[in-house]
Formats: C-alpha cells, structure tokens, sequence
C-alpha cells in the first residue's frame, strides 16, 4: 500500500514539474476548436477545423479581401483575360514548399487536373464552370472557362488549394490520403498533430504574401461548449472559435469581474433566418396569403424575446444593407394583424364551420405544418410563429426534426413551409442559385438546387443569367437591385430576423483584433494584426 | 391486487409505493398543480430569472417557470418509463414463451435473434433511428422496446422450460386444449410475477436511459421531460452560470422516481419470492440497470451489460 | 466438453457473425437512405457530375453488388477508407483502442479490485455498518445518470478546486511515451476513471459479497476457522475461491464494453477513445467507418462470450456444457 502511494506521488509530483518548467510562450497563438482535423487532406476537409489548418498550410491563387471586398492575387501575382472565358496568369517567384522547393507553374497545372480526374465532390462543384488549365512558361499560364461569368475567378481561384506536384503524384489514390505530413506553401507549418486532442503550428516568417507577427499557433479540441467557454475565461486559449450564445454574452457584461480579459465581440452576419413557402402548393400558391403570414411576424418582438436583443431586423430583399449590392430602398416587412386579418378576408378565406380557424376559398379545411431544426434558437422561433398564425386563423402546428432530415424534407418538395437560413455577399452568383426557376425543378422527386420551394418568374429568370456574366459593375449592381426587388415583393422567403454572430476573445495575451462587418473577430484581417503584447 | 397488499404491508415497499403514487398524482394533476402552463407560450416571462415568490425555481432560458416543467415533465417522464417497461416485458415474454413452448423452428429462430440482438451495439443504431425517424416520445418507445425485450425472452423461456413438463401442462394438452390456449391460460399465470417484477424495474432503467438519450441530444423536441430538462440546462450554460435551481430539480426528480420504482420491485421481488435475500436482488437489480446506463434500457443479458458500456 | 459441442458452438458463432455482418451493412442504408448523398449535396453540381461521383465511390451500382464488393474486400482484410479521416477504417480503429483501453481497462481493474475488497469485508461484516451501506450505495448508483456524476467531478476539482485537468488526454509538447507523457496521461485520466470506477466497485462489490456470503456460513469455513486460521486466510483461501465463478462470467459478459469504450464518459472528457469514434462516425455519417467499428465490436462480444462458456466450463465441473 504504502509502495503504490509513493508511486502515485512520484506521478504527480513528475507531472508538476512537467508543468512549472514552462517555456516562454508569449508567441503561441492558442484556439479552442470543437471539432478535430481529422484528415488534413486540403480537398476533404468537412469542418471549420479542418479548413482552417489546411487553409494555413496551403495557398491558393487569389485571396479575397473581406474589408476592400476585392480579389488580391495570392501566387498569382498579374491576371488579365480579353473575352472572360481565358485568363492569362503569371506566379510570384517566391513561394517555396515547405521542404525547400520552389513553387512551380507545373503544380497549379498538376493540381487542378488531379482534381478534374478524381472527382473530389467539394471541388467540383467549384469548378462546375472550369474547363482546363494550360502552361504557357516557367512564369505564367492560362486558365479557361466554359462560362463569361464574372464569379469564375472567385470560385476557382480562391477555394482550390495547390498542392506539389513532386508529393501528389506519388500518391496513387488521393482520396483515401489523410495527408498527416504536409508540404504546403503556406504561412504556417505542422509541427505536430495528436488525434482529438491538439495541433500545432509553427509560422513561416518568409512568406512571400501572408505574414503573420506570432510564432506558433495552437488549436486544442474540446467538445462542449461550457467547457470551452470555462478553459477561454482561465485562460487556456485566446480565442474560442464557437458561436457563443446571447445569455453568455449577457452574463459577462453583468459580472465581468468573473471574466477578466475576456472581451465579447458582437457583429452582424450576411445570415437571416427566414421562413419559407413552398410555392408549388396551395394555399402558399397565394401571394395574398403568403404576405399575410409575413405580416403577423413580429420580427422585433422576437428579437427580444428569443435572441435577447441580439439580433436584428432585415429586409425580404434577403441581403443586409451592410452588403455592399443591396437595395437599400426596400424596407423590413411591419408586423400588422388587422391588415394579416383583410388579406385573408380579401382572398376567400372564411371560417365556415366556426372552429376558429379558417377554411380555404374552396371551402377545404386548412392546417399547415411548419417545419423547423429541433433544437436552438430556430425552433423557438418556429413555435412562436406557429402561435402568432393560430392568432390570425390559420391552423398552424410547427414539427421540428433534426438538420438532416429537414434537409432532406425540404430537398423533396412537398413541405408546406419551414425555417430557412441564408446570407448573401460575395460572390454574388448565389442569388441566382437560390431564386432562379432552373434550381427549384424538382428531378426525381428531389429540387435540383437551392431553390427548395420552386419560386419561379420569368423577369428574375432572364436578368439573373445576364447578371452572371456582367463585366460592369455599375450595371450588375443595378441588376441586382432590381432582383432584390422581384424577391421581396414575391414573400416567397421572408426575413424573420438577422442573428448577431457573438465571439469571446481574449486581449491579454494578443492584441490587434481587428472586427470586420459581417465576419467573425477570427478573419484574415485579425490574422495579419495579431501580435504578442509583450 | 395480491401484490399491492402485499406491497402495503412490506417496509421497503411501503415507501417505494408512495413515491410512485405521489409521483403519479403529480403528474395526474399537473394543470392543478403547476403555476403557469409550460405548453403556453405567452405564459413566459423573462428568461433565466433566479427563484423568487413569482418563480420558486426560478426560469429556464426562454422564460418558462422551471417548477411548472417540473410538474409537467412528471407526465413524459412517467410515461415513456412505464409505457417500455410493459411492452419490451410483453414482448420478451410471448417470444419467451413461443421458444419455450412451441420449441423447434421457433426456439432456433427466436433464440438466433436474440443471440443476434444481443451483439449489436445500440448506440449507432440509435442515432440512426433518431436522425432519421425522429425523436417524437412514442418512437423513443418503440425504439427502447424494440432493443430491450431480449433479456426478458430469455429468462421466460427458462421458466417455461421447467413448467413444460409439469403434469397439468402436459392434461391441458392431452386435453386437447390448443397450444395458444395452454400458452395464455396455462403458463402465462405462472410466469407473471416474474413479469411484474421485471416490468417495474425496466420502467425504472428505461427512466434513467431516457434522461441519457435526451442529454447526447435526441430528446423529443416537443415534450417536456426531465432528461430533456438536463440536456436543456447543460446545453445552455446552466452549470457555468451557476443556475442550481436549473439543474438540480430535474436530476432529483429522475434520482426519486427511480428509487421509487427500485424499492417497489425490490419488494415485489421478495413478495414473489420470500426465499431470495436481500442482497441477491440488489445484485440483480443492479446488474439491470447499471451495466447499460444510458442506452440500453433494458436488460440485453440477463447478468447485464450490453456491447456498449454507455457509462 | 466434448468437441462435437465445441464445433457446434463454433458453427453458431459462424451463423451469428453472418447475420450480425449483413444486418450491418444493410440496417444503415435502409434506414438513412441514400449513402451518397452527403457527398453530392452541393446544387452547384450538375447531374452528370453527381454521377461520377457516386461512381468514384462505388455507390452506383445496386445495394446487393455493393454488399458484395464488401464481402470480398472484407476476406481480404480491408474494412475500407473512412469517409472523414480519409485513411484506411483498421487503421483509425486500431489508433483509438490504445487509448480506450488505458481509461477502461483501469477503470476494470479498479473496480475489480475495490469490489472483490468491499465485497468481501462487507460478507465478514455481513448485516453491519459496511454491508447496509454497500445496499445503499448500490440504490444510489443505480439511480444517478453518470453524465451527471461527470459533470460534477468536473466543475469541481476542474475548475474551482483545479486539480485536475478538466479534459483531454494529455498536455502539449510531450515526447510519445515519456515518463512525462505518462504522468500527464495518468492525471487527465484520473476523472474519467473515477466516474467509471465508483459504480463499478459497487457492483462487483456486491457480486462478491453474495457469492462469499453463500459459503461464509458452511461448515468447512466454520471448521478452518475453529482450526485457528486467520480470518483473511480463511477469507481468501475457502470464501473467495467461490466468488471467483460469477466474477468470471460478469466480466467476460462486458469484454466489448472495455473494447467499445464508454460513449458519454469519453465524450464529456473529450477522451478520444472507440466511444467517441463510434458516436462520431454515426452522426458524420461516416459509413464505413461506422461498419468498421459495430463489426470489431461484435466479434468482439461474440468471442467474449465463447471464450466464457468455455472458461466457465473448466472453472465449475458440474457444469456440463449441454
């Protein structure tokens, strides 16, 4: 007994020195993360995770720059095209692989026709419009599309990251490579990666285009949130990369003394949760009946409600006025009951065998289904809307279920209507895929795309494919404006409300956070800021 | 009527009884008892309020008054425990029952399937089910029934075996009274006490997997229940802002009726029984429950624990 | 046992494992529906691209095929690529048993080891202050969910006493296999272990002291002890000797258990084990990684549970084995 007990002491107080024997790590840049990397294969990253150590150990063509909201060149260093459909290229010189080669024309070649060939799902919904890649010389190469749409470069240029060729092309079956020692152009190293617990990285100073002032960064796994939220507030990791809930919020700003150096960013998103119509049946066929639905939300209400004032209202044009295309001209919908009340009145709906609730114009009974998520904030919403329709007559149940399965209700069609979230900015090609007729054909009994409740009109159908492939800005803008327009006056999707994204961070060990509209305090510019105070 | 008696006149019994009597007339009488509606949602008020005399335990993070959830989660609670614990009994004892007295081709099959059951871990499975098929509290039924009426089938189809040969099975038949007839009006009696006292207990584990199947996530998204109150809690900070009046009631609840229900079939147990001690029945209880902890409700084997140690 | 009832036995393993293999592949598919669809959600693709990328995967063609190309593949040892780790499923599996096992196989051992000590100085104290608590304890432990035990541990020697990492496996920057690396794994396991082990105790506890309290009172432990033995000797020499039969069986019977891990533990602890894998392949619909783990998993259990009819077998003589 007494042997086992010294044993245990010598553990403890071995590990205790492991722990006193501190280095200096004013450097080390440290993230909670909920999910692992669990490949660091740049082509089947599915969470944030794996996307953000792939993303830093990779490069791409271009980067976007959220703040000037332009495409920088990235390896490539000068692009032109004369008819939009080929673009000539030339790399920076100055990219090196990890192991010491220099980044050539011959891997970008390499690594998109590697894609085309195995098909990696991701990616090939990207280049859904590419057509092939050529070498021209040791500096430049030329880069060709099926379609003249402006987004192409957009799509191709900064999802794609490029790999070595001298690597890859060992590499007999892509897919079922987890990549565990990568060789990237990247600003940042792995140094080494333990299975659902941590990954480190060390910082590439000499990199050519992204430099970063920390040396390492860390990211720890930690699966629950509290958790998560606890290890961020003793100080085990300066940021924790997690959308944080508005009580939590609230509580730091009440006792911030239990909080110390812990700041609470609070930003708006491009994402509004909305509820959605499917157009292909009756009563939401109905524009009179779909805008007195839209008329009994009040958005505001819930707002303050649901989201304890972090949140706020926007516009049935579906893109917040932050954005720089919007239409600012078109204003939220106002909640209005009595009007909600006329409309029905208006288009035939009448309770005719006095159970409270109204009956179609047919004199069919009505009693609609509103499909929302099972959990969150989502379906609080549902249930209040659901309760705000029996108010004006409308028999209405809200039926939740988990994300996949209504997805899946919603993919096949024949759902009355549900919860629906979506953000637009860039690129702009997104409101075509989610309002164009084409992308709401049902194939199969499955919607072809995004367009889950078959909105259909000619007008929004011809501009949006001319807007596509508009080189003027100025007059894609207008167009765009005018396809806001078509949207909001249809009601096929209406705003309930835009949730503010909240992230804790800590600015004890790190300053130079930068908050960018629309984005998490995690975002390219923080990256670039972010120093040690010390 | 014999086992409440019974079950009145026993000490242990005697206090189980009461709290699954109480706990039922709570659940009976929640609208009489509960201060506002938890179903209604303009019966709110502000969220995440500390106790005080308008909220005894205080607000959940959309403003419902936790007491009042209380009362109301008695009735999921009870519901989904005993509703399993009757059927997955039920149908461990007809397939019991057919292996044991039909033999043959039904003994092989049922008792492959069993075997088959048995090895399958629960838990993926589980999530399939509830991914797919949704959580609504009668599909959690069907769910725990479906996985835990094996070990039932297995005990009973002991049993069987042993009265099969008893002299006034073996008249009933030369009686020509029809296999169905013997098994129902002959065997079914004598196995029943073991049936009640199995039910009891599995209401009480199927309680206790309940509250682990809701706090991973797949509670019914709709009812209000006690496991799904934990998850609720735990899944808004209720324990980093240290809201006890949020997270302890629901916990106490489940730790009551479970206990109630323990005590009752451990009477019943002795009631059924007078020869068995005390501790082997706790053995046997406790090998019920504790070995499949959050999943697997009712026993998979009879000396427990399923391919998934959910602990 | 004769061996015409070992080829039997065998012939039934056989006959199980095929169907528990079919049920596992076929279960999942029928359930979920379409395997393929998580990989062409993207409604940029066009319909001739979705196909070639449900051809690239082999998912194409119909079930029965597919179920075949399973089998062949699997005779030749190869449980496929997982879908999320895009490396070979034997390979994912066989890097989370080690650790499953550290947590489990302590947590075993402990509980083995406490519940053969309790048990037995409860049955030598039967009726008194220790044996009525042991009954006590075990209601209490039957009623308490053990995410809960969990999340108490936690908040409390994790964040307000601090003595204890709260979670995770081990600390960053450590050489695999130090001495360093095995104090640090050593500490984070201490809750999880505790979690497990505190009911574990209790039931094997309860198992041996039934099981010794059966012989305590016959008269050959009656005639050693009036011969002058010492009680421990008498104890461990005669009583525990009977005890040891059912403890066999009940850890035989929960072999897979210490395999499959303990699926809330771990996920509380974020302790990346074979619970964590199997809850996570089910939710990312990782499907053949989710195969990969149920098919190791029942072989294991179907083994466990041969291996403990025959070691029951030679343990107890009476038992003929049918």
């Amino acid at each position: 007994m007494r042997r086992i007990a010294l044993a245990l002491l010598l553990i403890l107080m071995l590990s205790a020195a492991a722990a006193s024997a501190a280095k200096d790590d004013s450097g080390v840049f440290r993230i909670g993360v909920l999910t692992d990397a669990k490949n660091l294969n740049p082509y089947f990253g599915f969470h944030g995770t794996e996307t953000m150590v792939t993303g830093e150990i990779y490069d791409t063509l271009f980067n976007y720059d959220e703040v000037e909201k332009k495409l920088k060149g990235n390896i490539v260093s000068k692009w032109e095209t004369k008819d939009n459909y080929t673009w000539r290229m030339t790399i920076n010189p100055n990219f090196k692989w990890s192991d010491g080669k220099p980044l050539r024309v011959e891997d970008i070649v390499f690594t998109y026709e590697m894609i085309l060939k195995n098909k990696f799902p991701g990616q090939m919904a990207i280049l859904a419009t590419f057509k092939s890649v050529k070498k021209v010389d040791d500096r430049s190469f030329d880069m060709t599309f099926t379609t003249p749409a402006v987004s192409n470069l957009r799509f191709a240029g900064t999802a794609i990251l490029i790999v070595p060729e001298h690597i890859w092309s060992q590499i007999k079956q892509p897919r079922a490579f987890a990549n565990l020692e990568p060789v990237g152009s990247g600003p940042m190293v792995l140094k080494e990666k333990v299975d659902g617990q941590y990954i480190v990285m060390e910082v590439r100073k000499d990199h050519p285009t992204r430099k970063y002032n920390f040396d390492r960064m860390e990211l720890i796994v930690v699966r629950d949130q509290t958790m998560g939220i606890l290890s961020l507030r003793d100080g085990a990791f300066d940021f924790f990369d997690d959308r944080i809930p508005p009580q939590i919020a609230e509580d730091i700003k009440n006792n911030p003394g239990q909080y110390k150096n812990v700041k609470v960013d609070v930003n708006n998103t491009t994402s509004i949760t909305t509820l959605m119509f499917n157009l292909r049946k009756a009563p939401f066929s109905d524009i009179k009946f779909r805008q007195a639905v839209a008329y009994s939300i009040d958005s505001e209400k819930l707002i303050k409600t649901v989201l304890m004032g972090y949140g706020t209202v926007a516009s049935p044009s579906l893109v917040m006025p932050f954005v720089e295309w919007s239409n600012k001209a078109i204003k939220p919908i106002k909640a209005d009951l009595a009007a909600a009340k006329k409309l029905l009145a208006d288009a035939g709906y009448k309770d005719v065998d006095n159970d409270k609730f109204l009956e179609q114009p047919d004199g069919k009974k009505l009693k609609v289904s509103l499909l929302c998520p099972n959990a969150g904030t989502s379906m609080t919403v549902a249930e209040y809307i659901a309760y705000g329709l029996r108010g004006i007559g409308i028999n209405a149940v809200h039926t939740p279920m988990s994300a996949d399965a209504l997805l899946n209700e919603y993919k096949g069609g024949q759902f009355d209507m549900g919860i629906s979230s979506m953000g637009f900015s860039e690129p702009r090609d997104m409101y075509f895929y989610y309002f164009h007729s084409s992308r709401g054909e049902l194939g199969e009994g499955r919607v072809s795309g995004f367009n889950y409740g078959g909105f259909k009109d000619a007008e929004f159908d011809e501009l949006s494919t001319a807007m596509r492939s508009e080189n003027d800005e100025e007059k894609q803008f207008a167009q765009l404006r005018r396809l806001q327009e078509i949207v909001a006056g249809a009601y096929y999707q209406v705003p309930i409300y835009s949730a503010y994204n909240i992230s804790l961070y800590r600015d004890d060990r790190f300053k130079g956070w930068t908050s960018v509209e629309g984005l998490t305090i995690l975002n390219s510019h923080t990256f670039r800021n972010l120093a040690p105070v010390k | 009527m014999k086992f409440i008696k019974g079950l009145i006149s026993h000490p242990t019994g005697r206090v189980g009884l009461a709290l699954v009597v109480a706990i039922a007339l709570i659940a009976a009488a929640a609208p009489l008892i509960a201060p506002y509606d938890p179903y209604d949602l303009f019966d709110r008020d502000m969220p995440r309020l500390a106790p005080s005399s308008a909220h005894l335990l205080g607000t959940d993070h959309v403003g419902n008054d936790i007491l009042s959830k209380l009362t109301y989660g008695a009735r999921i609670s009870l519901i989904v425990g005993l509703i399993t614990g009757i059927s997955s009994t039920l149908l461990g004892a007809v397939m019991g029952m057919m292996a044991g007295y039909l033999g043959g081709w039904f003994d092989t099959v049922i008792m492959r399937m069993v075997d088959v059951m048995m090895t399958i871990p629960s838990l993926p499975l589980m999530i399939l089910i509830a991914t797919y098929v949704g959580t609504q509290f009668y599909m959690i039924i069907i769910i725990f029934t479906f996985l835990g009426w094996t070990g039932m089938a297995r005990t009973v189809r002991a049993q069987v075996l042993s009265l099969k040969s008893q002299k006034y099975i073996t008249a009933a038949e030369l009686a020509a009274a029809s296999r169905p007839y013997v098994m129902f009006r002959h065997i079914l009696p004598e196995v029943s006490p073991l049936l009640i006292v199995s039910g009891v207990l599995s209401a009480a584990g199927v309680m206790v997997a309940e509250a682990g199947l809701s706090f991973l996530g797949f509670g019914d998204p709709k009812a209000i229940s006690w496991g799904k109150m934990l998850f609720e809690a735990q899944a808004n900070h209720g324990l980093l802002l240290k809201a006890w009046w949020w997270v302890l009631p629901p916990g106490l609840a489940i730790f009551v009726t479970v206990i109630g229900f323990m005590l009752v079939g451990y009477a019943l147990e002795e009631i059924v029984n007078p020869r068995v001690r005390r501790m082997r029945m706790m053995q046997k209880l406790f090998s019920k429950l504790s070995g499949d902890k959050g999943f697997c409700p009712v026993p998979v084997k009879p000396e427990g624990g399923g391919a998934v140690d959910a602990r | 046992m004769s061996f015409a009832y070992f080829v039997k036995r065998l012939a039934q393993m056989a006959l199980i494992m095929a169907v528990v293999l079919t049920l596992n592949f076929f279960l999942p598919r029928i359930i979920s529906g379409d395997p393929a669809k998580h990989l062409v959600e993207d409604p940029r693709l066009t319909p001739e691209m979705k196909q070639e990328i449900r051809a690239q995967y082999g998912l194409d063609k119909p079930l029965v095929q597919q179920f075949a190309v399973y089998l062949k593949e699997l005779a030749k040892g190869n449980l496929g690529v997982s879908f999320a780790y895009r490396r070979p499923v034997s390979e994912v599996i066989a890097s989370k048993i080690p650790w499953t096992l550290v947590l489990t196989v302590t947590a075993k051992l402990i509980s083995i080891l406490g519940g053969i000590l309790y048990g037995s100085y409860a049955a030598w104290r039967r009726g008194r202050l220790a044996d009525s608590a042991l009954l006590s304890a075990a209601i209490v432990m039957t009623a308490i969910p053990s995410f809960w035990f969990a999340m108490v541990l936690i908040l409390i020697f994790g964040f307000t006493l601090r003595w204890l990492p709260p979670f995770g496996m081990m600390e960053r920057g450590l050489r695999m296999m130090s001495w360093e690396m095995v104090a640090s794994v050593a500490k984070h396991a201490v809750m999880p272990v505790t979690t497990m082990a505190v009911p574990g105790i209790i039931g094997y506890a309860v198992l041996v002291r039934n099981s010794m309290v059966r012989v305590i009172g016959q008269d050959f432990i009656r005639t050693a002890r009036a011969k002058g033995a010492s009680p421990a000797i008498v104890l461990y020499k005669h009583a525990f000797r009977n005890a040891t039969l059912p403890l066999v069986t009940s850890i035989g019977m929960n072999l897979a258990g210490v395999i499959g891990g303990a699926v809330v533990i771990e996920t509380i602890f974020s302790w990346d084990g074979m619970g964590l894998l199997m809850i996570e392949a089910s939710r990312s619909f990782d499907y053949p990684l989710m195969q990969g783990v149920m098919l190791i998993l029942a072989t294991v259990t179907i083994t466990a549970n041969f291996l403990t009819d025959l070691v029951y077998a030679r343990l107890d003589p009476r038992v003929k084995l049918e």
